[in-house]
């Protein structure tokens, strides 16, 4: 059994931080991911932060060149981890390589997020991607998704992709909403599509952010988003076309049509339906953390619902109830690729407390990388659902509960 | 092609809203996990990475207890048969318990 300090899963922003700041001290770190080429969500990340470009790409090269410095540390690419078993005070890492399993002292999961779909009629036709898809054709490998399509749903990457695919030349028929859903179907309602509006407010045009207060209130919402022109509003370079629906995506072998109807201040379907010609249609439902190694190793959850918000119970580094196992970026929630850096910082604190048994070491280290967290979420470009703020203050306070009790 | 009544709600299985409807109201699962085991949802080769949240957010009527959530068990990652077969030569692999 190949043997290593750290086995960190998943070689984004959050895990590369972590590897960087462990094989700086001369721990032995592997990485693994499953995907051929390091640096997660980062990818596929291009956007004007104030009066800079975010380049993700950029930022992996750079972490990766600094990880470079240390031998320490070792990458393993396109190899998924499939399951954790804690053994001897350690931890047995299982993978799909079908190799010998990996033993390590402590287990870091960043894992990343996984976008929700929407499910409209058609959509498993050819032509038909997430947003998050779309923005790795476009920005990763440099091919156009197609020559005209439509985003569907307000999930909070719809403006950034809508965006991107701009720059690259795509031409949009604008951001419209899914169908309001029926008896029992799994959907959200056209209220609560709405109700992402107001905190995504800050990306619309300057003249439209005066407004974003008043879509915070139900009444205005309803009046200002059922009476936006049909055509919609210019935004991130495409039209946001809050009263109309996407009722079902057409075409043979792929995408040729997508059936547009108008909503009513209910979120109500009025008038008859049209058809739009497109040859892609992105969906937009947004994003949930990927927590599923976190639970099967036997961490305290929080649940949600709906299952948009399940996450491992953590402390302030990203320690999880289980002993040697740490969480760090959008497995904890979604935030941005700053705050998973923070977190990846973080969590080698809490990490590197545990190899060495020292509980309280690292003290100045655990506060300036806390400030730094702070900081990211302070300049942050985009906040991707305002609920986490929240479900982290009450999943951290049930960590404390939890561990205290245990 | 666009029937509402064959929206797709898991591709890997096929499996479309019309029949979850069918299936809750001929057979009245009382968890998500019940609905799950009778239509395959989420059973597919992706192992419920595309559907999950769809399942997630389907109402099953009558159920008691509000507990209905999916667990989560390894292995987290589709794998080969073959490493399943080894993992049992070997009894490193925990017996699938019941959720
Ligand atoms: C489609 C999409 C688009 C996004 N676009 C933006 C954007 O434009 N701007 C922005 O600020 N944020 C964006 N985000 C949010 C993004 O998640 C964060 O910015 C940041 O990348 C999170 O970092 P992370 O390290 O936690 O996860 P990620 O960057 O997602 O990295 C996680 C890595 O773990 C790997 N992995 C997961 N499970 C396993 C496993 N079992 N075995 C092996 N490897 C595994 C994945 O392959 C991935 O490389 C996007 C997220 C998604 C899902
Ligand atoms: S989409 Fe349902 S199992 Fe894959």
């Amino acid at each position: 059994m190949s043997q290593t300090d750290v086995l960190v899963v998943g070689a984004g922003p959050a895990g590369l931080t972590a590897a960087q700041e462990l094989g700086r001290r001369g721990i032995r770190v592997t990485v693994i991911d499953e995907y051929p080429t390091a640096g997660g969500r980062l990818l596929g990340q291009l956007y004007q932060a104030g009066d800079h470009w975010w380049v993700g790409r950029q930022v992996a090269e750079q972490l990766l060149s600094d990880i470079s410095g240390h031998p320490a540390v070792r990458l393993r690419l396109g190899t998924s981890v499939s399951g954790l078993e804690r053994r001897d005070k350690g931890w047995v890492v299982e993978d799909t390589s079908g190799g010998e399993p990996a033993m390590a002292r402590a287990v870091l999961l960043a894992t990343g997020a996984a976008e929700i779909p929407i499910a409209i009629p058609g959509w498993t036709l050819p032509g038909v991607m997430t947003v998050g898809a779309a923005q790795v054709m476009a920005n990763v490998h440099r091919v156009r998704p197609g020559q005209r399509g439509v985003i569907v749903g307000l999930g909070a990457l719809s403006f950034a992709v809508a965006q991107e695919l701009r720059w690259a030349g795509v031409d949009l028929a604008g951001i419209v909403m899914p169908p309001p859903p029926r008896n029992g179907m799994p959907g959200w309602t056209v209220e609560e599509e709405w109700r992402k509006m107001a905190h995504l407010a800050h990306l619309a045009p300057t003249w439209m952010r005066p407004l974003s207060s008043l879509l915070r209130r139900a009444g205005w919402r309803r009046r200002l988003l059922a009476g936006a022109p049909q055509a919609g509003v210019a935004v991130a370079g495409t039209r946001l076309r809050p009263n109309v629906a996407a009722l079902a995506i057409e075409g043979d072998a792929a995408v040729s049509a997508v059936v547009l109807q108008r909503l009513n201040g209910h979120g109500n379907l009025v008038g008859e339906p049209w058809r739009e010609a497109v040859d892609f249609v992105c969906t937009s439902g947004g994003l949930r953390p990927i927590p599923d190694l976190a639970a099967a190793a036997g961490a305290a959850m929080h649940y949600s619902w709906d299952g948009r918000y399940d996450v491992p119970l953590f402390g302030p580094c990203g320690d999880t109830t289980v002993p040697g196992l740490y969480v760090a970026g959008n497995i904890l929630g979604i935030e941005g690729a700053a705050v998973a850096m923070a977190q990846g910082q973080l969590a080698s604190v809490g990490i590197l407390r545990h190899l060495l048994g020292k509980p309280d070491g690292f003290g100045p280290e655990a506060d300036q990388f806390a400030l730094q967290l702070a900081e990211a979420r302070r300049h942050a470009p985009l906040v991707f659902d305002p609920a986490w703020a929240a479900i982290h203050e009450k999943v951290m306070a049930d960590f404390q509960r939890e561990t205290r009790e245990g | 092609m666009s029937k509402t009544e064959s929206l797709v709600v898991c591709r890997c299985e096929n499996l479309t809203w019309d029949e979850v409807e069918r299936a809750i109201s001929e057979l009245k699962p009382t968890s998500l996990r019940q609905l799950k085991l009778i239509t395959r949802w989420g059973m597919g080769i992706c192992q419920g990475r595309v559907c999950r949240s769809l399942m997630a957010m389907a109402e099953v009527p009558d159920h008691a207890e509000r507990d209905f959530r999916l667990t989560v068990r390894p292995p987290c990652k589709p794998i080969r048969m073959g490493i399943l077969k080894d993992a049992e030569a070997e009894e490193v692999g925990e017996p699938c318990q019941d959720a």
